[in-house]
């Protein structure tokens, strides 16, 4: 007996239907749910990111201000930094865009590790609230987003402040490293047939190439915290020079990870660009094979710079030298693909709509914070402007201009498909051109005032000195942003209740997403698509489909090439992570509060919720 | 459903978790490097090492059993890819717990004569010694687990199970040829 | 040139450049780092020997690297980027693989050179 697609689909939606209500969001393991569960997390960090920045930016508005304190406003820049790189960027790049998009991207029904995403969300989740129950109780970690030693040892940072700080960035790299493996492994092994190296989208080389980075990056950090956290509490001396340790030890550990960690940061944005430019430019990305391997090559030369972050340190030329040379290399990638999308842009037919101007606003930004970086690498300039706003300057134009611009213009172009509505355009250009203006109205001037000699992570500053009105432009600047933000976000938050419906493919995107209904079904693919590029949604072939509809199957590929390897059942719905989640949490919460042997209880319980996690198998294949 | 055949130009066909495991081997291997990078770090900044008064690092027993340990790999492989994988297993689980017990009895030895809080030397050599035991410990559960479930019967599942756990054995004894060698080293160069 | 003997050429192109640099890179900050520290300072490692060896050896790798993408770019050059594999992945592979292995010889280059220059242990 034929099935007919309307049975096909009917028999899907009952098989991948999740459980009704609130319960079905603590249980889901749907790729888009946790991907929507990290969206709105981030935000939510996002926000307490900005208030912590507009705090500082007015206590900096004018000279000797008494808005805050010293010691708060040491716990506001740290914290800040934290909070922006790792829980806003970082689970907002790979956690939002990279779960809800990546299996639509490759034709995949879910992530490798259904389960395992849902845990590495709720890991983050309760990684944040534990360092935000710090901050709050007074505890918020103070030594920088660096925490150099000796400042964030024991013995200049007596209370739990650093203990905090090793503790909530641990629990939250586990987030990382869970949804890096997963990326990596969906990306190399769910494709679609047909989808060999060559034709893997543009956006998962991105997402390759930063879970690539995170995956051997974050163990430099887990390493340095373990010691950091020995150190303090059990008395060891890594890093204490009168008994043989060294200061210079946390630092290479922290930039051998810190390094890679920023360009993490930018290139899933690279990714969301290189998405976006052929959409609204109606051609395919230019110079194909260098884009994506300039994505992996960020990344990949990004670990040999780490020690341009050390070049005021008094280490010899003949060490330096070397990361001057390979920091002066790093640029070529990143620069393969500034040309490729401006003469995308130039050579196609762009249609100047919200996530393009985005993408515009993000290329002008990163070009100016890129230079500046350049600069950098000259080892004279670097230590007369090493710890200056100059500093801060360059990096908040790569942050915001390279990871936040991007993320605002994926939040604009894929709103349709997550939502099923048109957002509103003239609300949606307005937003960026106020964010834009007041972007560089808030960084720009930092590099003057950071010139002048304004040092950074002050408090507050004298009179006189030449810097007042720069910082005046600096937090209207800040001011402005925020409003542009806020403007973002209500245009997004009524276009979702008003906005026209959108249809599932309302730009004529180049990708495997724009082929399916918005928002999508849980099963994604009603069948299975063979595909014979990387921009699936342009070609005109139909070539035959995959039927997958009994159970939760998913095709798994060979590696390079694409071929059929089997098709394996995937878990659908449980509520073990949450509970794994909830047993680290509580692992954590005793080592903060010194407590050892409750901390191996839970050590034991997070045991038991391995082992009931795995007790069901999957079904045997006929 | 259309019956869906494996493509035969499909030359890679590692399990999905086989795959896990091997992110996870990744991302410990580069755990390892750091902690290994550190202990060289701080020996390049400090003379004598170790420092006067503590002992210098054994070296037969540590490599013999290094050795015992290199030899588990052949059960372990054996287990992974044989019909009757009970057997192998059990037999590398003992030599594995016997190599496992062994090790800690010379851990708690040697801090009888020096601890990680007498200095950095001390703190390196306990740290990396405690991980990488920590990560043996690690592979007798899965060993445990495993065997646990196989009393029951073979499913596909488990034996897709038993070739992740032997690759996480395989990983896990390249990491400590690496971490014996390092803290022996002071015995072959000062 | 078969596709098999291609594909070996284009893995080679796409492999070697980067772990080999990387290795001579760690190896290079190591010496230096071994040779200005107080304690290895002692065991008289010959600095600008040891550099000018792993940069020769890294160099002519990558080189080596850099000759097979070339080579299958130059056998694939009819072939389109998003065409079926494996003759697509290996052109894309091999375009891919030139860019990479150029940077890299580059790189080996200028910090070899530089850390020969310098006056050795010469504080920043």
């Amino acid at each position: 007996m034929t099935t007919t697609v309307a049975d096909r689909v009917e028999r899907l939606e009952r098989q991948w239907a999740e459980r009704p209500g609130v319960l079905g969001w603590l249980t889901t393991t749907d790729h888009k749910r946790v991907g929507l569960l990290y969206f709105w997390a981030t935000l939510v960090f996002f926000g307490a990111g900005g208030v912590e920045a507009l705090t500082m930016r007015t206590q900096l508005i004018k000279p000797n201000n008494s808005l805050v304190g010293p010691e708060t406003f040491n716990q506001l820049f740290t914290v800040h930094g934290m909070t922006m790189i790792f829980w806003f960027i970082i689970p907002m790049t790979t956690g939002a865009f990279g779960n809800y998009l990546t299996p639509l991207m490759v034709g995949a029904r879910d992530m490798a590790f259904p389960r395992m995403n849902a845990l590495s969300f709720w890991i983050f989740l309760a990684s944040g609230i534990f360092l935000y129950i710090g901050l709050f109780g007074g505890f918020g970690p103070d030594a920088g987003w660096f925490d150099y030693t000796p400042l964030g040892s024991r013995l200049y940072d007596p209370a739990r402040n650093a203990d905090f700080y090793t503790l909530s960035l641990a629990f939250n790299g586990m987030a990382s490293t869970l949804t890096s493996a997963n990326l990596i492994v969906t990306i190399l092994k769910l494709r679609a047939p047909g989808m060999s190296f060559n034709r893997i989208p543009l956006f998962c080389f991105a997402m390759l190439a930063a879970s690539f980075g995170l995956l051997f990056a974050l163990p430099s950090l887990s390493v340095d915290l373990l010691f950091l956290y020995l150190d303090r509490n059990l008395g060891f001396h890594f890093f204490d020079v009168a008994h043989g340790g060294s200061n210079f030890l946390w630092q290479h550990l922290f930039w051998f990870f810190g390094h890679p960690e920023v360009y993490i940061l930018i290139v899933p944005a690279f990714g969301i660009a290189t998405e976006i430019i052929p959409a609204f430019t109606r051609r395919k990305m230019l110079a194909f094979p260098l884009v994506a391997i300039a994505e992996l090559l960020v990344v990949f030369i990004g670990f040999g710079v780490w020690a341009h972050h050390m070049f005021a340190t008094g280490l010899p030329t003949t060490t330096l030298v070397f990361f001057a040379g390979a920091t002066s290399m790093v640029v070529i990638p990143s620069t393969i693909q500034v040309f490729a999308w401006s003469m995308s842009i130039f050579t196609g037919t762009p249609k100047f709509k919200t996530p393009l101007l985005f993408i515009i606003g993000f290329i002008v930004m990163f070009v100016a914070g890129g230079l500046t970086g350049i600069m950098f690498l000259a080892i004279p300039f670097d230590q007369q402007m090493t710890d200056t706003y100059f500093v801060v300057a360059h990096f908040h134009y790569i942050i915001f201009g390279a990871a936040v611009f991007p993320i605002f213009g994926g939040m604009y172009y894929w709103f349709p498909k997550v939502t099923g509505k048109l957002y509103f355009e003239r609300p949606g250009q307005i937003s960026f051109w106020i964010i834009f203006i007041g972007t560089n109205l808030l960084f720009f001037p930092m590099h003057i005032v950071g010139l002048l000699g304004m040092p950074r992570r002050v408090y507050t500053y004298p009179g006189g000195l030449g810097w007042t009105s720069y910082n005046v432009l600096e937090s209207v600047g800040g001011y402005i942003t925020g409003l542009g933000i806020l403007v973002l976000f209500a245009n997004l938050v009524v276009s979702y209740f008003r906005g026209p419906p959108s249809g599932p493919d309302p730009w004529h995107g180049p990708t495997l997403e724009w082929t399916i209904p918005s928002p999508p079904p849980e099963y994604n693919f009603a069948t299975i698509p063979t595909v014979t590029s990387a921009y699936a949604n342009w070609t005109d072939d139909t070539p035959p489909s995959l039927e997958l509809d009994v159970g939760h199957k998913q095709h798994v590929s060979s590696l390079v090439d694409g071929w059929t390897a089997e098709i394996a059942d995937m878990p659908h719905s449980s509520p073990w992570p949450i509970l794994l989640a909830l047993a680290l949490a509580l692992l954590f919460t005793m080592l903060v509060i010194d407590r050892y042997m409750f901390a191996s209880i839970f050590a034991v319980v997070i045991a038991l919720t391995l082992l009931g996690w795995h007790s069901k198998e999957p079904q045997e294949h006929a | 459903m259309t019956d869906v055949a494996v493509d035969p130009r499909a030359r890679e066909r590692f399990p999905l978790g086989w795959w896990g495991v091997a992110m996870l081997v990744a991302t410990e291997s580069a755990l390892f490097a750091m902690m290994i990078g550190a202990y060289f770090y701080l020996r390049f900044k400090n003379s004598p090492w170790p420092p006067a008064g503590t002992p210098e690092p054994k070296v037969v027993v540590p490599l013999v059993l290094l050795g015992v340990l290199i030899l588990t790999a052949w059960p372990m492989w054996k287990a992974s890819h044989s019909s009757s994988p009970r057997r192998w297993l059990l037999l590398a689980l003992l030599v594995q717990s016997g190599y496992f017990a062994m090790e800690v009895g010379d851990f708690q030895d040697d801090l009888h004569h020096f601890t990680p809080q007498q200095h950095a030397y001390g703190s390196l050599y306990y740290t990396l010694l405690g991980a990488d035991h920590g990560h043996v410990a690690l592979g007798l559960l899965l060993d445990v687990w495993i065997l646990w479930k196989l009393l029951f019967g073979m499913t596909e599942y488990r034996r897709r199970a038993l070739r992740g756990i032997a690759f996480y054995w395989y990983a896990v004894i390249v990491l400590t040829i690496a971490v014996t060698l390092t803290v022996t080293s002071p015995a072959f160069a000062r | 040139m078969t596709i098999r003997r291609l594909s070996l050429l284009q893995w080679i192109g796409f492999l070697v450049g980067g772990p080999v640099w990387f290795a001579e890179f760690l190896a290079g900050i190591g010496t230096s780092q071994a040779v200005c520290n107080p304690a290895s300072g002692r065991w008289g490692i010959p600095h600008d020997a040891v550099q000018i060896g792993l940069m020769s050896f890294a160099a002519v790798c990558v080189l080596v690297a850099l000759a097979a993408s070339a080579i299958v770019f130059r056998e694939t050059y009819d072939v389109e980027e998003q065409d079926a594999p494996p003759v697509g992945r290996v052109h894309f592979f091999a375009a891919a693989s030139i860019g990479g292995n150029v940077i890299f010889f580059m790189i080996i280059l200028l910090t070899g050179i530089a850390t020969i220059v310098d006056r050795t242990c010469h504080q920043a």
